[in-house]
């Protein structure tokens, strides 16, 4: 049997990939997958601890923020969008709307 | 119906003036004669209920009527009413009653009549309140209240920068005393929490028989002075006794005082006659026991208030004006006042007694002699002697009740008899002590101080009666009699002056006697000399015939000097009394107090070193100021660049925080 | 701004080292043997019953939550040019 520290492993592995495209990613579009990957990884644990203590809420939880991820992504994608018709571009690097 | 006791009465004696200067300052411009109808119903009431009072107690002089409240901590709010307290209150109601009904006229069209009648009203309530404290810290507080009167009626017509200036003047000399006063008071406070230990409930720590109690343990703690060993007692004593100063007017802090005249005449009859100015007097007869277990402080007292007698005598001969005269003259009786107490360390209780009967008799005398020079002033329009004269004629009540009150002043009276002013009682009462004292203990000073100060009084009294009364007009004025309403006071005060003296006198001093021997507190005031190492006298000596006719002497002798010079006019003054004479340009510069006190001292002294602090402090609070708003641009100017508005180096940011926050958190927890 | 990729490398690799650490210093309350049904491997059945019995409240408010970032998302890439 599988140990459940591999599972957790792979999750901080995935989050951790994620966490660098964040980082170094200027696109939009690549970020948003980037997030979703650690998204992921969350629900790798979810499902992970689930499993490994022989209760079923953790995987119901998994259910329930994939759905909440597909609606973020829908939002996110959304949001791009506007960004693309207002700046013809979604490198993000570039909007300082945020800056002081 | 249910006869009501006198003691549940005894809170609005002073509830009533306060009531009718919040009605009189908000209502009175709408009502006639500027509302001046409700303090003085007001005020009568608090005299029928202080009288009332006063006679109970008269009858039985353990009805001391003694009511507190907590107030705060360890503090309270009460009313005490022993004898003193009720002669006090009788006397302070009487005076203002007559005053409010005097100025009526005297005030009549002036543009701030309710303002006038709202502050003569919030004066006396907390006259009053003065007057029945029974603790310090009230005593303080209607002490400022009082003040705070003063410099409203001082500065009345501010619009004149002479008031102005002189109700500043008024309120930061007094300030002096003030702040001494209320310095003693935390000395004393802080001196009773140590000694006190844990207090019970209701104890009051400042209620003034609490501290009575406290006097022998007082009077033990020793403080290092400068290598001098001084009782606690004294410095608390001396401190009150300063407080007393800058109210009482004592030198050195009797400048405000003849400043004061800028206010209305009423004002000056009321406030710095008759009851404010005696606020100090009644403060040190109300510690007297502290004062006589205290040593050498009755004797700064004593020694104080006699220079004071004298010293304002002096100027009094020299001056001009009408109300600056009766100044100088009540500064120099308060100086009487303040010997009589100071006499206590020889004559014991009977000190507080004779101190307070000058200070009635006097309330009622100068208080008439002030509204005759208002009346004479509301007349003429002038209060220059100079321009004076002959309005004898013109104005015969005013000039038959300033006589008796004069006569009063400079203590007119036979000796052994019963025609004798009010004046020859008391003023007479206080130079006898001062005979006592100099026979007890071989000190003249105090007696020789009463005696020429005496003379001088009777001089200047009747220089002014015969400046302005005789002869013939040196201008030309428009004189006439005051109305009704104005003579009337002026007469009632006169009977006053003239035969209340001679009404009272064995009564007032058993009953002053009874002061701090009744129920409230109950004390001997013999052990508590013995803790001031006051020597008190076994028995009242006899004093040789010639003490007694002394006084009598000097006033008859002080009253011919001004008859001959101002009246008969055989001793022509023309060179004595000119700038050319050094001794008269001194006194008729007032000793050149206004150069040293608020030229050199205010001005050059004070004034120069706060300036120079000042600017001291700019300097240093500038650069601080000016130093943490560049350090503040600096420092911003750089990290503002962490800023960057990219969102991936916030991220970037956070992420590292936050793994190295784990790190030291583990760590630490290792460590630990 | 340029992301500087090296540190953002480090940052990450710090980040993984944190985590891993962290989990496998802990030691996890887990059951050793996972449960096995040879009748039925799945446990679809377990997750149905409990999303509409126990957490069905969650769930349809899950269902709100996504029909209104739906109708979100449609707005904002509808635009405002093209109405």
């Amino acid at each position: 049997m599988i140990p459940l520290i591999f599972y957790l492993g792979l999750a901080a592995l995935l989050f951790s990939i994620g966490l660098y495209g964040v980082m170094t990613h200027k696109n939009g579009i690549r970020m948003i997958m980037c997030i979703e990957l650690m998204l992921n990884s969350a629900n790798l644990n979810l499902v992970a601890f689930s499993s490994y203590t022989d209760t079923l809420n953790g995987q119901v939880f998994a259910i329930f923020s994939i759905a909440l991820a597909a609606a973020e992504a829908a939002v996110g994608f959304a949001i791009l969008m506007a960004i693309y018709r207002m700046h013809d571009k979604i490198n993000l690097d570039e909007l300082k709307i945020l800056r002081w | 119906m249910v006869k009501t006791a006198p003691e549940e009465l005894a809170f609005i004696i002073p509830l009533l003036p306060a009531l009718a200067f919040v009605i009189t300052f908000f209502f009175g411009r709408k009502m006639p004669s500027g509302g001046a109808i409700v303090p003085i119903l007001a005020i009568t009431v608090s005299f029928v209920i202080s009288l009332m009072i006063t006679l109970r107690l008269l009858a039985n002089p353990n009805e001391v009527i003694s009511q507190s409240y907590p107030w705060f901590a360890v503090l309270n709010i009460g009313i005490l009413i022993d004898p003193l307290a009720a002669v006090m209150l009788s006397m302070v109601s009487f005076v203002s009653l007559m005053i409010h009904i005097y100025a009526v006229s005297y005030i009549s069209g002036d543009p701030g009549e309710s303002r006038y009648f709202a502050e003569t009203a919030l004066f006396t309530a907390a006259m009053l309140s003065l007057a029945l404290s029974d603790n310090i810290l009230q005593f303080f507080v209607s002490w400022e209240l009082v003040g705070l009167c003063s410099y409203l009626l001082i500065g009345f017509w501010f619009e004149r920068p002479s008031a102005a200036a002189a109700a500043k003047k008024a309120f930061l000399t007094t300030r002096v005393g003030d702040v001494m006063f209320l310095t003693g008071i935390i000395v004393l406070t802080s001196d009773l929490l140590k000694l006190a230990g844990r207090l019970s409930d209701g104890t009051y720590l400042l209620r003034f028989d609490e501290i009575f109690s406290y006097i022998p343990q007082l009077s033990a703690l020793q403080a290092n002075i400068f290598g001098f060993e001084i009782s606690h007692l004294t410095i608390i004593t001396l401190l009150f006794f300063g407080g007393a100063v800058g109210k009482s007017g004592q030198f050195p802090l009797h400048v405000w005082l003849p400043d004061a005249m800028e206010g209305p005449t009423t004002v000056s009859a009321l406030i710095h006659a008759a009851t404010m100015v005696t606020a100090g007097v009644y403060l040190v007869a109300r510690t007297f026991p502290m004062f006589i277990a205290a040593p050498d402080s009755l004797m700064v007292v004593a020694y104080l208030g006699g220079f004071t007698a004298l010293f304002a005598g002096t100027m009094g001969i020299v001056m001009n004006d009408l109300k600056r005269v009766l100044a100088y003259s009540t500064i120099s009786q308060l100086g009487y006042m303040m010997l009589g107490l100071g006499l206590g360390s020889a004559i014991g209780i009977e000190a507080v007694s004779i101190s307070l009967f000058h200070l009635i008799n006097h309330a009622f005398f100068k208080a008439l002699l002030f509204l005759c020079a208002g009346s004479v002033i509301h007349a003429v329009g002038t209060q220059d002697m100079r321009e004076l004269g002959g309005l004898g004629k013109v104005m015969p009540v005013t000039a038959a009740t300033m006589t008796i009150a004069a006569l009063a002043l400079a203590g007119f009276g036979i000796p052994g008899t019963s025609i004798e002013t009010s004046g020859f009682f008391s003023k007479d009462a206080i130079i006898e002590a001062a005979y006592l004292f100099g026979e007890h203990s071989n000190n003249w000073v105090p007696y020789l101080f009463s005696i020429a100060a005496a003379l001088l009084t009777s001089i200047y009294i009747f220089r002014l009666i015969f400046m302005t009364f005789t002869g013939k007009p040196r201008s030309n004025y428009q004189g006439h009699e005051s109305p009704a309403i104005m003579t009337i006071p002026l007469s009632i005060l006169a009977l006053f002056a003239l035969v209340f003296g001679g009404l009272t006198k064995t009564g007032f001093t058993a009953f002053l006697e009874e002061t701090f021997a009744n129920r409230f507190v109950n004390l001997d005031i013999g052990s508590l000399a013995v803790i001031g190492q006051n020597e008190l006298l076994e028995a009242a000596g006899h004093e040789p015939v010639f003490v007694l006719w002394l006084p009598m002497i000097v006033a008859v002798a002080g009253f011919a000097i001004a008859f001959m010079i101002y009246y008969l006019r055989i001793i022509k003054l023309g060179p004595l009394a000119s700038m050319k004479n050094p001794i008269y340009r001194l006194l008729y510069k007032r000793y050149y107090q206004h150069e040293i006190y608020t030229e050199f001292f205010s001005l050059g002294i004070v004034y120069g070193v706060i300036a120079f602090l000042l600017q001291i402090l700019d300097v240093i609070i500038d650069s601080v100021v000016e130093g943490i708003g560049i350090l503040t641009v600096g420092v911003s100017e750089e990290l503002r660049r962490v800023q960057t508005g990219v969102i991936q180096t916030y991220a970037t940011g956070v992420i590292a925080g936050v793994s190295l926050l784990i790190i030291l958190v583990k760590l630490i927890m290792e460590v630990l | 701004m340029r992301i500087n990729r090296p540190l953002a490398f480090l940052v990450a690799l710090l980040f993984t080292a944190v985590v891993v650490v962290g989990a496998f210093g802990t030691s996890w309350n887990t059951v050793s043997e996972l449960p096995q049904n040879p009748a039925d491997q799945s446990n679809i059945e377990g997750i149905g019953m409990l999303i509409f019995t126990h957490y069905v409240a969650p769930f349809e408010i899950l269902s709100i939550v996504l029909l209104a970032s739906l109708v979100g998302a449609i707005y904002m890439a509808k635009g405002e040019g093209n109405k």
